[in-house]
């Protein structure tokens, strides 16, 4: 039997809470109802909507193919003790054994399907709070609606984690969709950094259609890196949220490397005195894929800080959107909200759209947007080939530098040197142009 | 035949005729410096010499070794041997000195041999030592966030790595206190020998203080209107550039 994403979505396990399965189905509704994105739409401008037909494709089964003891001993980028848990198309694979003094503390670190049996109160005064604001309503609820699986993790007050948490998704099959919803809590004065990894593993088509709530109380701080790197066919519609409270500090990273398009919205809310969030960005696009972005820096508070920066390194007839907006809202005074989108273009055929936004609606603010596109700067080539190396070496040099410097800015020696060698492994796949 | 030649060099810029048929010799052993007032010519020579593509030569020749250094590209110019010190060194966000060494280094061996990291940085460590650079500039970025002075070291640093037949050192005193001044010099004068020519580009006398030359040349709207001694670098700090226009050297 065919499934089709058009079709109502199978029921669930029973076990798991009423509110739960009663959003679930609500949602559902809310998605036949919600149009299908137009052009007209500011939020959809440059947009290829032609990409959003998905006849054919079905909530991800289980895959023969799919070699377990393979990818398990694959998805480990950092030290093996770390926390880690892996998903095949939204199916829980593996835990590594958390440690029972974490536990003992309040740790929760859980699938979604086991944590909303075990944790249901707690989750529900978190779960997809949060208006999808950016263009991607019907996605949103599309991932509420066909929610399978997904991760929850909560630091309870005053816990630090040092080490990485690490979560992998692989997705295989043809047509194979799945819709992966995290949930990350940091509690007052706690610390966590958790890296996500979003892999295809076969070059099928697929889909990914995914949500992110990330939330840090008062004084906390919380770094989340999600790396994609699709089969070249795949899609991914992914939304995120950052709630950032008082004297909270988010760093959201994310590198694109993978799928034939995607569209990403992401969506900082600043929210108590000395709330900080920083948005960071890494793509490096090639042959024809489109990578569409969509942000916002949602002052809602005094005293509150963001700073956006989103790189692009553009290869053949690839293409990029950027379509960045930092809000000010009334009250929220002394605010600082940095957006900066830079493109580099490594061919005459590749497209970089840009549209900054700013709206501002209180006093003493400090504020700046801008984005560039350029090719390889001439006086850099020269510099570097005047030293004997080659115009194609110095081509890559340069633009190695220009992602490496956003990826510098996550100031964690060992993600940092995780997120190169992927990069370091697509330069070497493109090779020397 | 061991030699960097210059033969009436004539170059453009902007339909701008900047270089006017300007000649001058390097021989391997030897330091050449030349001087000239702001506007005569002689960041472009530097310029020109690396190959850099704003400037168009519309005749002679330079010829490194006999060898025709205008039909190579830029960085085979640096291979065959040529190296420029630069004025203004660019900056290079995200690829760190030791990076880019190991880059140019690499591009000099041939296809398949890999560099021996550990020789590497125990090589670049010295050199720096010697320098008085402190060894977390091999971590940051090219030349960003560096003052003048570091630049101008950092540059040094690059000629040490690359050890070139023939360096040309454009206005390296520039930016640099009289300390800095003399590290710089230090390495320069370290690096002289009988296998390499140096050619000294400098507004100042100041800087041929620290590194001797063998010859003087006097570079005037384009043109070598006089070489002598060191002396004559003296002779020019005591009575200025005005001197020769009385001379009816340069044009009034």
């Amino acid at each position: 039997m065919s499934l089709s994403l058009l079709d109502s979505p199978s029921s669930l396990n029973s076990g798991l809470p009423e509110w739960y399965l009663q959003l679930r189905k609500t949602a559902w509704s809310e998605f036949l109802e919600i149009p299908s994105p137009n052009r007209k739409d500011e939020n959809w401008r440059f947009a290829n909507i032609k990409k959003l037909s998905y006849e054919g494709v079905n909530d991800a089964q289980s895959i023969d193919g799919f070699d377990i003891d393979q990818h398990l001993s694959e998805s480990v980028h950092l030290n093996s003790d770390n926390n880690r848990m892996i998903f095949n198309n939204d199916t829980f694979l593996y835990q590594s054994p958390s440690k029972d003094d974490l536990i003992d503390k309040g740790f929760i670190f859980k699938p979604l399907s086991q944590a909303l049996i075990d944790h249901g109160t707690l989750i529900e005064s978190y779960f997809m709070k949060e208006k999808s604001r950016l263009g991607s309503q019907k996605f949103y609820k599309l991932n509420q609606a066909r929610q399978k699986e997904g991760y929850f993790i909560y630091v309870p007050e005053g816990l630090e984690i040092d080490e990485p948490i690490e979560v992998f998704h692989w997705l295989s099959g043809k047509d194979s969709a799945i819709f992966p919803y995290s949930l990350i809590i940091t509690d007052k004065k706690s610390n966590l950094t958790v890296a996500e990894y979003v892999a295809s593993s076969d070059d099928q088509f697929g889909l990914v259609c995914g949500v992110s709530d990330l939330i840090a109380e008062d004084d906390s701080t919380l770094t989340y890196v999600r790396t994609q790197n699709l089969s070249e066919k795949a899609h991914s519609i992914q939304s995120s949220n950052v709630l950032s409270h008082r004297n909270s500090k988010v760093k959201n990273f994310s590198l694109n490397l993978g799928c034939d398009w995607l569209r990403h919205e992401s969506i900082s809310r600043l929210m108590g005195d000395g709330a900080s969030s920083e948005m960071i960005s890494v793509s490096v696009p090639e042959k024809n894929q489109e990578f569409d972005m969509r942000t916002l820096q949602l002052h809602e508070h005094p005293n509150t800080s963001s700073d956006l920066l989103y790189k692009n390194a553009l290869y053949d007839q690839s293409k990029t959107t950027f379509a960045g907006m930092i809000k000010v809202e009334e009250g929220a005074h002394q605010t600082d909200a940095y957006q900066t989108c830079r493109n580099l273009l490594m061919s005459d055929k590749c497209e970089a759209n840009s549209m900054p936004g700013l709206e501002i609606n209180a006093d003493q603010v400090k504020c700046s947007h801008g984005s560039t596109s350029n090719p390889v700067a001439e006086e850099e080539l020269f510099y570097l080939m005047s030293r004997g190396i080659q115009e194609p070496v110095s081509r890559q040099l340069v633009t190695f530098g220009f992602v490496k410097d956003a990826v510098d800015r996550l100031n964690n020696d060992k993600l940092e040197e995780v997120i190169l060698k992927k990069l370091e492994r697509r330069f070497n796949r493109i090779g020397l142009r | 035949m061991s030699s960097l030649e210059i033969i009436n060099l004539s170059a453009s810029i902007n339909g701008t005729e900047i270089l006017k048929g300007l000649s001058l010799k390097v021989p391997k052993g030897e330091v050449h410096a030349i001087m000239g007032p702001n506007g005569s010519g002689k960041s472009t020579l530097a310029k020109v010499m690396a190959g850099h593509e704003d400037y168009i030569v519309t005749d002679g020749d330079v010829l490194l070794d006999g060898k025709s250094l205008l039909e190579m590209d830029i960085d085979e110019r640096s291979r065959e041997g040529l190296f420029l010190a630069f004025q203004y060194p660019a900056e290079i966000p995200g690829v760190s000195n030791a990076n880019f060494l190991r880059a140019a280094r690499q591009a000099r061996l041939p296809e398949g041999e890999e560099i021996d990291a550990v020789a590497f940085y125990k090589e670049i460590y010295s050199k720096m030592d010697q320098l008085g650079m402190d060894r977390k500039f091999t971590g940051r970025s090219v030349n960003e966030g560096f003052s003048g002075g570091e630049k101008k070291r950092n540059e040094v640093l690059q000629m040490m790595m690359l050890e070139p037949s023939y360096a040309v050192l454009d206005e390296t005193d520039s930016g640099l206190d009289i300390d800095a001044l003399k590290i710089v010099a230090e390495g320069v004068n370290a690096m002289r020998s009988p296998d390499r020519g140096f050619l000294v580009i400098t507004h100042y006398q100041r800087l041929l203080d620290y590194i001797v030359p063998d010859h003087v040349h006097v570079l005037s709207d384009g043109q070598i209107i006089k070489s002598g001694s060191k002396d004559l670098a003296l002779e020019l700090e005591e009575k200025g550039y005005d001197w020769l226009k009385e001379e009816g050297l340069i044009k009034a």
